[in-house]
């Protein structure tokens, strides 16, 4: 994956925001990054963290096209107005969070953009980190047109009834025989959201329904090991973690 | 209380459980506080989180750091335990 590039082949992207129509006919802004050329590329929808929409989606997913992939990140935190990220965050946490079923309107709005458009080879994968990931898997299970979904270390897919709120009033565990493409899992041993027994609970139940997935668990990790902008960033790990999903879209999105 | 690993975890906090105690042990290094005043200092590292947010992570870290003996706890006054006064 990594430098795997030749020095005299030609390489450019296009990264801009645009805006969608997302759930119930929202506008809503996104940022869309696609390789230059007629493709077709395979489409990956990004799902941001609890902390927003912010750098390091943007720079992940130029990371993405610049391995061959036309990604679309939507703004999840669209209805909570604008600002910096951090702003737009705190203002979202405060309001109890965005909506489960705005997230599966915006993703699944975003996957439609992805395949409408003319450089599209047709299949569409989601990853997202942090809430990202259990939103991923949320998205997994409540479409049917997706090839591919990466759930980096999603706290909250098993949630007990007390957590449950009227913003998320399904744990993402109990759609789990609705999970309508193969995952990929990657979690820290350190994390405790998701904590290790978490994690065993959500590969059971993918077992128990005889799902295709596999899971990936770093010894010396914690939450957030992919972030290199944050004391979490865990160097050896984090490039085995984007080795494994790049070979994971490769095999499901490519071709 | 939840602890305060978990909080960071489940909030994607900008921190981590260590640099939470030590933003706590330093503030109180300046005098006596509230668990207020913690929280205000959380948001002003982390401004993604919301104040309810930064509130939790302020009381369960207070908390545990009590429950260690680091720190003092007078009523809603928190201090450094070398520095309680009897």
């Amino acid at each position: 994956m990594w430098n795997q590039f030749r020095t005299d082949a030609y390489e450019g992207m296009l990264a801009e925001t645009v805006t969608i129509k997302g759930y119930q006919g929202d506008s809503v802004k996104a940022y869309l990054s696609r390789p230059l050329g007629a493709g077709p590329y395979p489409g990956i929808v990004l799902i941001h963290h609890l902390p927003g929409w912010d750098e390091f989606y943007r720079e992940t997913a130029r990371r993405f096209s610049q391995h061959g992939y036309a990604v679309i990140c939507p703004n999840l935190y669209e209805r909570f107005g604008h600002g910096t990220p951090e702003e737009v965050a705190a203002r979202a946490r405060s309001a109890g969070g965005v909506p489960d079923d705005s997230v599966v309107g915006d993703c699944e709005a975003a996957m439609g953009h992805l395949r409408s458009l003319p450089y599209s080879n047709g299949k569409v994968g989601v990853i997202g980190t942090c809430s990202g990931g259990r939103h991923a898997f949320l998205v997994a299970c409540r479409t049917t047109s997706l090839d591919a979904a990466v759930d980096c270390w999603g706290g909250r897919v098993v949630q007990s009834q007390e957590e449950l709120t009227a913003a998320q009033p399904v744990a993402p565990i109990d759609y789990t025989a609705e999970l309508s493409c193969p995952l990929l899992g990657l979690f820290g041993e350190e994390d405790q959201s998701p904590s290790p027994p978490q994690v065993d609970q959500h590969e059971e139940a993918l077992k128990r329904h005889g799902k295709t997935f596999e899971f990936h668990r770093y010894a010396g990790a914690g939450h957030g090991f992919f972030y290199y902008d944050r004391a979490n960033y865990r160097q050896q790990q984090a490039m085995d973690g984007w080795q494994k999903v790049f070979e994971f879209f490769g095999r499901h999105l490519q071709g | 209380m939840k602890p305060v690993k978990f909080l960071v975890d489940n909030l994607c906090a900008n921190f981590t459980e260590q640099s939470v105690f030590e933003l706590v042990i330093r503030r109180l290094a300046e005098g006596p506080c509230t668990a207020e005043d913690i929280a205000q200092r959380i948001t002003a590292h982390d401004r993604s989180l919301d104040a309810k947010s930064a509130s939790t992570l302020a009381a369960a870290a207070v908390g545990e750091l009590a429950e260690r003996g680091d720190i003092a706890v007078q009523g809603e006054r928190l201090l450094l335990a070398g520095s309680a006064r009897t």
